[in-house]
């Protein structure tokens, strides 16, 4: 699955996603508020006087008619009771969904504007214009001339003092040092190419979750258009005439930052050989194919257990705020921490390791003092 | 007891040995500084890149980001370090080799030698200097 974040119109169609379903939410509360009026009404029911109510759904206006047989009232009073019950069930209903639409649009922002397609270009030219370049680049006795007979190293030995030493010392070190930042580099590209794909998936996600959600309730409130009629009095309850059902297709996240995490090279473990650190990030990059899907299917059908309870399992609430959000921010975290199996791997133990050489002097390639201006008395020639 | 060398052989080696310190200052040294100072400027540059999303992320990656820039800090302070001693070693190596010059009774004969078949290793031109990539702050002080 190549990154593409925020398919479909981006965070501005999340958010409209997010309105549709606070007022689609609303309106099918709404109904259900009606229909459990009219189901405990006795006035109400099929014989009678007919009373037409048109929904005022911004979504999908239909009419609705009952009837009514209330002798204690004209028929003109009988008629405006109702209607106006009916408009007291869709106004608590639309109240009910308000603040939905917020709730959701904060879950849109919690990853911020991060462009992750400029985040895996990072990733990618860390690991082909710096870790690959600077791998094994000055290794070994890279200053001579074969066919002159000349190397460096040679001629360092042949003098002595400080002057020889630190030069010498710089030039057989620095190689090694070269392929631990190669190492580094290629643990910190396979960083970024990690939160990358993890914020990536993540909205993936948000957005499949949004447009489904939406369409799963647009659904569920056409089988209230579709019933017509006397459809009120024939809505069932916890279950529609013809039930709506919605597969979302999510990602599966979970173990993935620990997943990713492995992919590091050992931090530890690099001293001085050089590493291969090719292919990571591409590794990473597509490490969300088909095999890591997570089907959902929404299935509920009243507003109360589409919408569900965000601590307890079930509903779209509790799929976008617990498995989705916290999914992701478990994900991040894995890629923090690392996996459990030892060895410095995710990113806080890559800069926890970065920092420890930098206090023991392990980091930076030895800078030799004096050099562009050797004390003669300091630099002795054997022979 | 062993002869030292003749006066021949220790020009010859001195020849090897001041052409190995000319190849190192002016050609060698300044072409890996190049190259350093290439990568350097690449990090920075992406160093930058990362920055200007970091400043986008909110709080939950917040920790991550944190982590990437101070370890991408410290490879582009490690790399840009590693341009001024690639510089430094080289100018060292022409200092060296100006200084065996003029050390041994036989080291002018060495260099003339030298310096008839390889002019441009010899002259008296500075060493080239690759350019220091530039000091960034640390991003996550």
């Amino acid at each position: 699955m190549p990154i593409g974040s925020f398919k479909d119109g981006g965070l501005e169609a999340f958010n409209s996603n997010a309105d549709a379903i606070e007022r689609v939410l609303g309106e099918l509360m709404g109904l259900e508020l009606a229909r459990d009026y009219a189901d405990r009404d006795q006035t109400i029911g099929m014989v009678g006087s007919d009373v037409e109510w048109n929904v005022p759904s911004e979504t999908n206006p239909f009419l609705i008619v009952v009837a009514v047989n209330d002798p204690s009232r004209s028929y003109e009073e009988a008629v405006s009771h109702v209607r106006g019950q009916f408009q007291t069930c869709w106004d608590n209903g639309r109240s009910w969904a308000t603040g939905i639409a917020d709730q959701v649009k904060r879950y849109g922002k919690l990853y911020g504007d991060v462009d992750v397609k400029a985040l895996a270009d990072i990733a990618e030219s860390l690991e082909s214009r710096v870790a690959l370049q600077l791998s094994g680049a000055l290794t070994g006795n890279w200053s001579y001339d074969e066919n002159r007979g000349t190397d460096l190293e040679t001629t360092l030995g042949n003098f002595s003092g400080q002057f020889a030493g630190k030069l010498s010392a710089f030039y057989s070190n620095v190689g090694d040092r070269a392929n631990v930042w190669a190492t580094f580099a290629s643990s910190l590209a396979a960083g970024y190419a990690g939160t990358a794909v993890v914020i990536d998936r993540c909205r993936h996600d948000m957005t499949e979750w949004a447009i489904k959600t939406r369409r799963h309730c647009e659904a569920q409130l056409q089988n209230w258009a579709d019933a017509g009629g006397f459809g009120i009095l024939v809505m069932q309850r916890g279950g529609s005439v013809d039930g709506a059902e919605t597969l979302l297709t999510l990602s599966k996240i979970v173990n993935f930052g620990a997943s990713v995490a492995s992919l590091f090279p050992p931090a530890a473990a690099v001293a001085g050989p050089t590493r291969t650190v090719s292919g990571v990030v591409t590794t990473i990059l597509e490490h969300t194919g088909g095999d890591a899907e997570r089907p959902v299917t929404l299935t509920a059908q009243e507003s109360l257990e589409i919408w569900g309870w965000e601590d307890s399992g079930g509903g779209a609430q509790h799929e976008l705020g617990h498995e989705i959000i916290d999914g992701c921010t478990q994900a991040l975290d894995e890629l923090r921490q690392g996996s459990a199996d030892g060895g410095p791997t995710g990113t806080a133990d890559v800069t926890a390791e970065v920092e420890r050489r930098v206090s023991d002097g392990s980091w930076y390639a030895p800078r030799p003092q004096g050099m562009s201006d050797p004390d003669p008395s300091d630099l002795w020639y054997k022979y | 007891m062993t002869d030292g060398p003749t006066d021949d052989q220790l020009t010859s080696q001195i020849r090897l040995d001041l052409e190995a310190l000319y190849r190192a200052g002016k050609q060698d040294f300044p072409d890996k500084a190049e190259d350093m100072s290439g990568w350097g400027t690449t990090l920075g540059t992406l160093l930058d890149d990362a920055q200007a999303q970091a400043a986008k992320a909110a709080d939950v990656t917040s920790l991550v980001f944190n982590d990437l820039q101070q370890t991408h800090y410290l490879l582009y302070e490690a790399v840009r370090a590693c341009v001024l001693t690639l510089n430094d070693c080289a100018e060292g190596c022409l200092a060296a080799a100006a200084q065996l010059r003029q050390e041994e009774d036989t080291s002018g004969e060495a260099y003339a030698g030298l310096s008839g078949e390889l002019p441009w290793l010899t002259d008296d031109a500075p060493a080239p200097q690759a350019p220091e990539p530039p000091a960034r702050p640390d991003p996550t002080a």
